[in-house]
Parts: structure tokens; C-alpha cells; sequence
């Protein structure tokens, strides 16, 4: 199994919270709406970009919990149990090494199965236990009154289904029978270890609950519930979390169960974007996406499709703050690349003389030779564009217009005298659009950045000044930063997932900055063939870890396999620390990036071009 | 109606201290120099569980050893923090017992070696002049609180005397005589407390020693046995290790409530079983009128890091016990089948019709559970925090 990538923000991780605590800031986003859906559905996205909190969210105690304005609404639309299953190291890894690798791959499976399925019919019964209404009478959401014959008899059958003896029948009496069936399963481990080969089937076979099968004993359960209350026959959602950390045959026995399963199942599955896992779902006779199931992703290719959400949030995190609700713009201003309509306002013209955006253009066309020669050639006047039609303006002005924007900000007379140069730079995106962008739409990181920010926020000033902003993009940044290079990989050379992306990103600036001006410059990147088996998957786990984000070309391929001549941009989250455009540029093939490193490797030899590229570096 | 309850909330054996040499063992928690994190400091973190868990208490008591080898810096701290405490919870009143390490009985840092607590205001043991004379004069005091009377007593008046004393805890034939006619007086008080720092019976599991025990003790246990009136409470510290039992004797003798420590830094033998633990003891009037004395602890245990957390097994007394029912596990086992026959029952439902299940004693609750278990087939299950939560026979 490959080392789980880390991530920063830890501690905002949903993992440990409670379904009251996941519930208690829970900002309903349009993935949240799509999962709630009577779909299977797989969900795919970096570490951080909020999968556990889906999930968690989607369990009665969550929604039963949930305060929102659109809770209820929500609420009614949801026709299922969903029942939270954490992936557990103990189903693979850790019973490896309880058996110190004594024991067969043939028993070390029906040990792994056992766990698994006995952590899965646990929480299910948890869930059981949290559909039970209080003895008050108050019912919450999905809630039943459950009497104690009931109970009993419920799980008096069940404990027969699954093999459990000398219990209390009743819910909790099951739950604390199947926690001491895993102490059991990782002692019958350690005891065949010892024992050996010898006898060992006959041993095995005498434990029955070992061989359970985990869709048929959840399906079980689940009619007994039904039917002992009158039920009819519900839908219940088994909702597999962190899968990447599982072995092999679990995801891809769940991946199976999409196809094949009672109708009373719904399996809705996490996985980081990049598996090898995904290619269970590339077989013929695996289930296909739109089809079988839904898939959601949980990274925005394009920045404008995380505004909304992020604006939510931003509004539940002034609610937090006792703040009063503002348009994020008013509190964090507008974008040093947006035309606003102050703009329009103050001179009838956003182009007119004397504006921010002519003045700019202007600056740009005064110290910038190439620049120069492409107005010129184009025949574009910097001092008459308000003159020119909307047409032209669109197409000749606007579009440039960010290009021009990083362009003239790295190379005024200020960035090039080195006046508080690492400040300045994330200043450049400040601003609520620009700041929203480079949060990524991924939760963990817009509450840690924006949560710190409004922190400092002094409850008189109308507006958070850009330095304050600035400061913690860095701060966020070199996190970041700091957290990509200690991502392990199993490569013998130096290459790394952040030298990689340090590289991809550095040159994107270059583009836009250094050479000769283009009006699109290329902004992300297709792993092209040239480059090596070993640079695609270091490029997976930054994948995984969200330095770089993938750009579907088909909407309907989200999860990779390989990362082969798909195409991906830098995170956003990076730019304060690289200066590159926070826009989809054309793509360019990764080995053109890379030169001669992008080639499989020479163990211990260094990679090329390092040294140069350092001083070619405009950020820095 | 609603029954008239009363409080009382137990601390013992602080040991605050000011500064360790490089390489000395940290005696506690409490150093009166640390930082005021309620993860890390003990106080800090036991304000804020009174206030999170809105904990109240009619009393708050606290069996000696405040500070750590007498160190008066570290004695005035505890006392204020003790304040502090008493403060959070509402109670009416604080009162204490001198524990070994309040006195200064080397002659440290004053020829007198209660110099140090004489010189605490408020007065030490008890805010009253006259009843801290009388502690000071006659080695107890008397304190009545609603209907409870609380007799603390110097179980190290001693110290400082003859070179052997200060090794273990004493009552005096004097305060024994005193106590007998103390006891006559006490007749029509339903709650009786006496609070001492030594043990009065020997508890030396887990490698604790058997020589500091207080001298004299038993006679002591045997006295208060004999008040017709009503049981006893002993409450006592310096084991750190929290603790509840009833005296050796017949079955008036008292119950021993071991308080265990508030924040000292624990030997590596009792930290298999315990940790350092906060306590309150619930009384039910109605209920000590009909059956007897009987009550209900709760405990929270101290984690380092993290603060205060509700107790649960191996950290000491568990999160809720009881005491003062002293009938046989065997025949509450065979009561709880007759009760739940075939069913299923929410353990609240049991305990609401068998009343005395609630006051007996952890280490009898077990005895009753494996009985139940082994002779019934029926068992308990517990909720989170360890209790008990229904009760079915098995399948």
C-alpha cells in the first residue's frame, strides 16, 4: 500500500467529529445536493476537499442535527439511511503485521474479510441504534419508537445471522458483542501465526462468522429492521470513506456490489482522484458512470465554479465570528484582475484615460518591448481603448487583460527594486474572487485561510486591508509548500512531487512574465508520453494532495487510472508563492516543461536545468 | 416532590510545588509558576469542567497536602486555588485537613511546622477562628453544613514531634475520647463526614506500603461503628489512590471513601489502575432516611494535554458508583432476573424499581454482573461512559 499523502490543515479534519459537530457549520454545497441523491455514487477529491464531511453529513444524526436554511428541505429529499463507514488500517496493513508475515495469502484474506465485514455490520448497527427515538417520545429525523420486544427480537435474529453469541439482544448489546469479535479475529490471528500451517482450515472453518458475506449480512439486517417495524422496504446507503487505504479486494468488491446488489443497497464510495483502484471501474464488466453510478468531484477546474460555495461559507464564518453579514466583496474587496463596476462608474468607460485598467495597459506598453510590438501589430491604441467596439474589446482587450494584469504587477519598478517583495506578490491576489479562487473551493483550506483572516479582522474597518490578506495567502502557501515536500515517494532520484510542481509552476510565470508576451500563454499541462513512468506517478500523489488539479476534457471521466495525456493546472493555492495567472491557460505537454528530467531517470543523478531555472524565476 | 439533595465535592493531595532542580521528578501537575491552559493546568482545567458540566456542590472538602514538602508558596497557592474551586462549584463552604506535606516537620523553612498554615486567610482548616483553635488545640473541629456535619481531623498533629510520627498518621486517644461524645451529640444529623489525610485502615495494594497507616485508626473506624444514629463517611487522601470500601466490622462500620490525588504526579504502580481523579458525593435525603446512609459518587479523571474528562475503568472510581447497600450481590443478581424476566429493559427502568442496585458498591456491581452472567445467562451492557445501560438475558 502506498503511504497516505498528507495534508495540511489537519486539524479541521472531520475524521474525529461527531455527526452533531460535522453538522453544526455544514454549508450545503451543489456535490452535497448531488450525493444526497437515490444514486451509487462515487466521490472523488484530494485530501481536505471535504469527502469525510459529505459523507458524515449524510447520516440521520447529522441531518437530524443540521441547522441551515435549507435543511429541511434537504432533509425531506433524502429517502435513505445512511450508515458511515470509516476505512479502517486494521482491515489490511495491520493484521499483516499481527501475523508477522507467518501467515498465507489465503488466510490473511479470510482474516481481512472477517474484519471488514464485522466493522461494516458495526456500523450499521450503530446506525440502527441512532435511528432509536428517545424514551421522551421526540422523534428526530428518521427516527422510530422502537420497543424493547422489538428491539429484542430485532436483534435476537440478528445475532443468529451473524453468528453472535452470549449476547444482550439488543442494539448496543450487539455493537460492544462485534467490538469484541475484532479483539477475537486480531487474536486468532496472532494464535495461527504461532500455530502454523499445520490443521490450520479445520481450525478456521470452526470459526463460521469468519466466512459471513458483508452485502447479504447487511442486507439481512436490514429486512429484519424493516420488517419488525413495519417498515416496508427502505433504502439504506453504506458509505465507504477513505477507500484508497483499503486493500485492493474490498474497494473492488464494493465496486461490484454497484452492479449486482439488492435494490434496498445504495453504495456511495470516497476515493482520492488518482487510484489504482480506478481501473475496477474500467473493465467490461464493471459499472459504468452516468449508468450504474454517479460520479462527483469535489475540485473545481474552473474558479468561477467555486464562488458560490465559497460565499456560503464565507457567510457561515462571519455568522461564527458574530460578524454582520457582508457581499465578501465589500469585506475583501474586488480582484486586481476584475473590471468592476466602480470601473464602468467613475469614467462611463473602464478603458476610458486615466482608468486603473488603461493606466495598467499603459505601464505595461511603456517598459514592455514585445508587448509594444503586439498592440502595435494588433493596432491597438493603449490611450483610446475605450474607443474601440465591444467586439473588439472582448476579444483584442478583455481577454488579455489578466495576462497584462501579473505581466505589468512582476515587472513595475517596485517588484524590480525588490521593495517587500514576498508581501507584494500575494497582494497581487487579494480580493474576494482571487482569494476564493485560491482556496480551491476545498473547505478545509477556505475555513483555516479565511478563518485566520477573519480573525484579525478588526470589527471597525469596513474592509480587510490587501496586506492582511496578503499575509496569510503566504502563510497558507508556505504551508502548503512545506507540507508538498514531505509527500514521500518511492523514487531512487531526487525527484519529488514538489520539485515538480515547483518546476510546472515557475514556468507558467516565466511564460506570462519573462518571455515574449502572448496573448494566451499556456496555464496547465498534459502528461504527455515522453515523460516517465516514475514523473506520472510522483504527479499522482500531488494529485492526490491537491498541488495539482485535474482538468477533465469529458466530464464524465473523473477518476484516473493514469494520468497519461490527461490534462491538470497547478493549485491555485500555490500562486502567491509563484506568481502564475489564477486562470485556465492552453495546455502544454509536461515533457516541454520538464526537458530531459521529464525522461525515466538515472538513479542519483541530478535533474536538469535546476540551477538556471532558480535564476530565471521571477517571483523570487 | 423533588427529594432535597445535597453535595459534596472532594479534593485531595494537590501537591503544589514552586520549582524542581534539573532532573528532579515533577512531585504534581500543579507547579505555581506553570501556564494557565485548562489542558495543563489542573486548577484552570477544573474551573472550566465545574462551569462546562455546570457542577455544583453544597461543600467542598479537601484531605490535606496542598503543597509539596511544605513549601509555603506552594501551600498559599493551593489555598487560594482551593478558593477558586469553591467558588465555581457555589458551595457554601471549603473545609480542609492537614496532610503529611503541609507541615513543615523537617524545619525547613520555619521552627514551627504548621507556621505556614496558621499564617493562610482565610483560616485554614476552616474560615471560623474558634473551630481553626480548636483544630490547631485539639487535633479535630466540628463543622456542621446543612445537614451535614463534617469533623475534620489532624491526622498529622503528631508530626514534628517524636522522629517515627511523621512517618504515619495518628489519632489521638484524645480526640478519640472527644469523638465519643462528639458522636452522642451528632445523633439527629443524617449525614456524617468525617475527613482525615491518613487512612484509618490499612491500603497497601499496588506496592503502596503498609506502614504509614494512621495509628490508631481502627479504633477509630470501631468508635464511629457504634454511633446508633446513623453510618459514617471517612473521606481521606495520601494514597492517591482513589478508593471506596466499608471498614472492617459489622455492618454499621463506615464507608471509607479514598480520595485519591487532585494533581500529584503518580507512582508507576498505581498508574496501571489509576489517575489522578476529582469526586462528588450526592446524598438523597429522602433516601438515607429509608435506607440508610447511602450516596452516589461521580469522578473525573485528569489527562494531561487534554484536561478533565469523565472517569471510566482504569482511571479509578468510575464515572458513577454508589455506596451504603450492603445485602448480598447474589441476592440483588436473582431480584434483577425476577424484575426483567424475558424482556429487554433500559437499565434507568431496573434502577428506578430496585432502588438499592444504585448505592452498591463498584467492586459489588462487578461481583453482582458476573454472577448474573454466570448463574442467570443475563447480562449488562454499558453506554460510553462505561455505565450501565441495559440488561437482557443473553442469546
Amino acid at each position: 500500500m502506498k503511504p497516505q499523502v498528507p495534508s495540511i490543515f489537519e486539524s479541521f479534519n472531520a475524521r474525529a467529529l461527531t455527526p452533531a459537530q460535522v453538522a453544526k457549520r455544514f454549508v450545503p454545497s451543489k456535490q452535497f445536493r448531488d450525493l444526497a441523491r437515490r444514486r451509487h455514487t462515487i466521490v472523488l477529491g484530494p485530501r481536505g476537499s471535504g469527502k469525510t464531511t459529505l459523507l458524515k453529513m449524510l447520516q440521520p444524526a447529522a441531518l437530524e442535527a443540521w441547522d441551515h436554511s435549507e435543511a429541511e428541505e434537504i432533509r425531506q429529499s433524502i429517502d435513505f439511511t445512511g450508515v458511515y463507514i470509516a476505512t479502517d488500517i486494521a482491515w489490511g496493513e495491520q493484521l499483516k503485521s499481527l501475523g508477522e508475515g507467518q501467515l498465507g495469502t489465503k488466510t490473511q484474506a479470510i482474516f481481512s474479510v472477517a474484519t471488514f465485514t464485522t466493522h461494516v455490520f458495526r456500523c450499521l448497527v450503530n446506525t440502527f441504534i441512532s435511528r432509536k427515538a428517545g424514551v421522551e417520545g421526540f422523534k428526530g429525523f428518521r427516527q422510530l419508537r422502537i420497543e424493547p420486544g422489538i428491539e429484542r427480537a430485532i436483534a435476537a435474529d440478528l445475532c443468529k445471522e451473524w453468528r453472535l453469541v452470549d449476547v444482550v439482544p439488543s442494539f448496543m448489546g450487539i455493537r460492544h458483542a462485534l467490538s469484541s469479535r475484532l479483539s477475537t479475529i486480531k487474536e486468532l490471528v496472532t494464535c495461527e501465526a504461532l500455530l502454523g500451517p499445520g490443521g490450520r482450515d479445520g481450525r478456521l472453518a470452526q470459526n463460521g462468522f469468519l466466512f459471513l458475506d458483508v452485502v447479504q449480512g447487511c442486507s439481512n439486517a436490514i429486512e429484519l429492521f424493516d420488517d419488525a417495524l413495519e417498515q416496508g422496504e427502505t433504502r439504506w446507503a453504506l458509505m465507504f470513506d477513505e477507500l484508497e487505504l483499503a486493500p485492493d479486494w474490498i474497494s473492488s468488491l464494493l465496486v461490484r456490489s454497484i452492479r449486482s446488489s439488492d435494490q434496498r443497497l445504495l453504495f456511495k464510495l470516497a476515493l482520492n482522484p488518482f487510484t489504482a483502484k480506478s481501473s475496477q471501474l474500467e473493465t467490461p464488466l464493471s459499472p459504468s458512470s452516468g449508468q450504474d453510478f454517479d460520479q462527483i468531484a469535489l475540485w473545481y477546474a474552473e474558479k468561477r465554479d467555486s464562488y458560490e460555495f465559497c460565499t456560503q461559507l464565507f457567510g457561515q464564518l462571519l455568522e461564527d465570528r458574530n460578524i454582520p453579514l457582508k457581499n465578501p466583496r465589500k469585506l475583501l474587496g474586488n480582484s486586481y484582475f476584475e473590471t468592476t463596476a466602480d470601473d464602468w462608474r467613475e469614467l462611463s468607460n473602464a478603458y476610458a484615460p486615466g482608468s486603473r485598467l488603461a493606466k495598467r495597459f499603459k505601464r505595461l506598453y511603456e517598459v514592455d518591448i514585445s508587448f509594444r510590438e503586439y498592440m502595435d501589430k494588433k493596432g491597438l491604441d493603449v490611450d483610446r481603448l475605450d474607443q474601440l467596439g465591444p467586439n473588439q474589446r472582448a476579444s483584442d482587450v478583455r481577454k488579455i487583460a489578466p495576462i497584462v494584469a501579473v505581466r505589468e504587477f512582476f515587472r513595475s519598478a517596485d517588484w524590480l527594486e525588490g521593495k517587500g517583495r514576498s508581501r507584494k506578490r500575494a497582494s497581487l491576489y487579494a480580493g474576494a474572487e482571487s482569494l476564493f479562487a485560491i482556496s480551491e473551493g476545498n473547505p478545509r483550506w477556505f475555513i483555516a485561510i479565511m478563518g485566520d483572516l477573519l480573525n484579525r479582522v478588526n470589527q471597525k474597518h469596513d474592509r480587510i486591508p490587501e496586506e492582511i490578506q496578503a499575509d496569510e495567502m503566504q502563510k497558507a502557501a508556505e504551508r502548503f509548500v512545506a507540507m508538498l515536500k514531505t509527500i514521500p515517494t518511492e523514487s531512487r532520484t531526487s525527484e519529488s512531487a514538489f520539485r515538480i510542481v515547483k518546476s510546472v509552476a515557475r514556468y507558467f510565470n516565466r511564460l506570462v512574465v519573462k518571455e515574449q508576451f502572448r496573448p494566451e500563454p499556456p496555464g496547465t499541462f498534459k502528461v504527455d508520453g515522453a515523460c516517465s513512468g516514475e514523473i506520472v506517478g510522483i504527479l499522482g500523489q500531488a494529485l492526490n494532495a491537491g498541488a495539482i488539479v485535474y482538468v477533465p476534457e469529458d466530464e464524465g471521466q473523473l477518476f484516473l487510472s493514469s494520468l497519461r495525456e490527461k490534462r491538470f493546472r497547478i493549485s491555485y493555492l500555490l500562486a502567491p508563492s509563484y506568481g502564475f495567472p489564477i486562470r485556465l491557460g492552453p495546455p502544454v505537454s509536461l515533457s516541454a516543461i520538464l526537458g530531459k528530467r521529464a525522461a525515466p531517470a538515472i538513479p542519483g543523478m541530478l535533474p536538469f536545468g535546476e540551477s538556471s531555472e532558480e535564476q530565471a524565476d521571477a517571483g523570487r | 416532590m423533588a427529594s432535597a439533595l445535597f453535595t459534596v465535592a472532594l479534593t485531595s493531595d494537590l501537591h503544589a510545588y514552586s520549582s524542581v532542580l534539573a532532573g528532579e521528578r515533577k512531585p504534581s501537575h500543579l507547579c505555581i509558576s506553570s501556564t494557565e491552559e485548562p489542558e495543563n493546568h489542573p486548577i484552570v482545567g477544573l474551573l472550566e469542567l465545574i462551569q462546562t458540566q455546570s457542577i455544583s456542590a453544597d461543600v467542598l472538602l479537601c484531605a490535606g497536602d496542598l503543597g509539596h514538602q511544605a513549601c509555603p508558596e506552594a501551600i498559599k497557592y493551593a489555598w487560594n486555588a482551593l478558593f477558586q474551586v469553591k467558588a465555581a462549584l457555589n458551595a457554601g463552604e471549603l473545609i480542609a485537613t492537614v496532610g503529611n506535606h503541609d507541615l513543615d516537620s523537617r524545619f525547613i523553612h520555619n521552627v514551627n511546622p504548621i507556621q505556614t498554615l496558621q499564617d493562610l486567610a482565610p483560616e485554614f482548616p476552616y474560615r471560623d477562628t474558634t473551630k481553626a483553635n480548636q483544630y490547631w488545640s485539639r487535633t479535630y473541629t466540628v463543622v456542621p453544613v446543612g445537614p451535614a456535619v463534617v469533623v475534620t481531623l489532624n491526622s498529622s498533629a503528631t508530626h514534628g514531634y517524636q522522629e517515627q510520627e511523621k512517618n504515619h498518621g495518628r489519632v489521638t486517644p484524645a480526640a478519640l475520647s472527644a469523638l465519643r461524645k462528639i458522636i452522642e451529640e451528632l445523633r439527629n444529623v443524617p449525614i456524617k463526614i468525617l475527613l482525615c489525610h491518613h487512612h484509618p485502615h490499612q491500603h497497601d495494594e499496588l506496592n503502596l506500603g503498609p506502614n504509614d497507616v494512621m495509628a490508631d485508626g481502627q479504633r477509630l473506624l470501631d468508635l464511629l461503628s457504634k454511633d446508633t444514629s446513623g453510618t459514617w463517611l471517612v473521606v481521606h487522601g495520601h494514597k492517591h489512590h482513589p478508593k471506596i470500601s466499608y471498614a472492617a466490622g459489622g455492618s454499621n462500620a463506615p464507608v471509607v471513601l479514598a480520595s485519591g490525588s487532585l494533581c500529584s504526579a503518580l507512582f508507576l504502580e498505581l498508574q496501571t489502575e489509576a489517575r489522578n481523579q476529582f469526586h462528588t458525593v450526592t446524598f438523597d435525603l429522602d433516601t438515607i432516611s429509608r435506607l440508610g446512609l447511602v450516596g452516589r459518587v461521580r469522578s473525573w479523571y485528569w489527562h494531561c494535554g487534554t484536561g478533565w474528562e469523565t472517569s471510566h475503568r482504569g482511571t479509578g472510581l468510575p464515572y458513577e458508583c454508589g455506596f451504603g447497600h450492603r445485602g448480598r450481590p447474589t441476592s440483588m443478581a436473582d431480584a434483577i432476573r425476577d424484575e426483567i424476566k424475558n424482556d429487554l429493559r433500559a437499565w434507568n427502568t431496573i434502577a428506578s424499581k430496585i432502588e438499592s442496585v444504585n448505592y452498591m458498591l463498584p467492586q459489588d456491581f462487578d461481583y453482582m454482573r458476573s454472577y448474573l452472567h454466570e448463574r442467570h445467562k443475563i447480562k449488562i451492557t454499558d453506554d460510553e461512559r462505561g455505565q450501565p445501560f441495559e440488561v437482557s438475558e443473553v442469546v
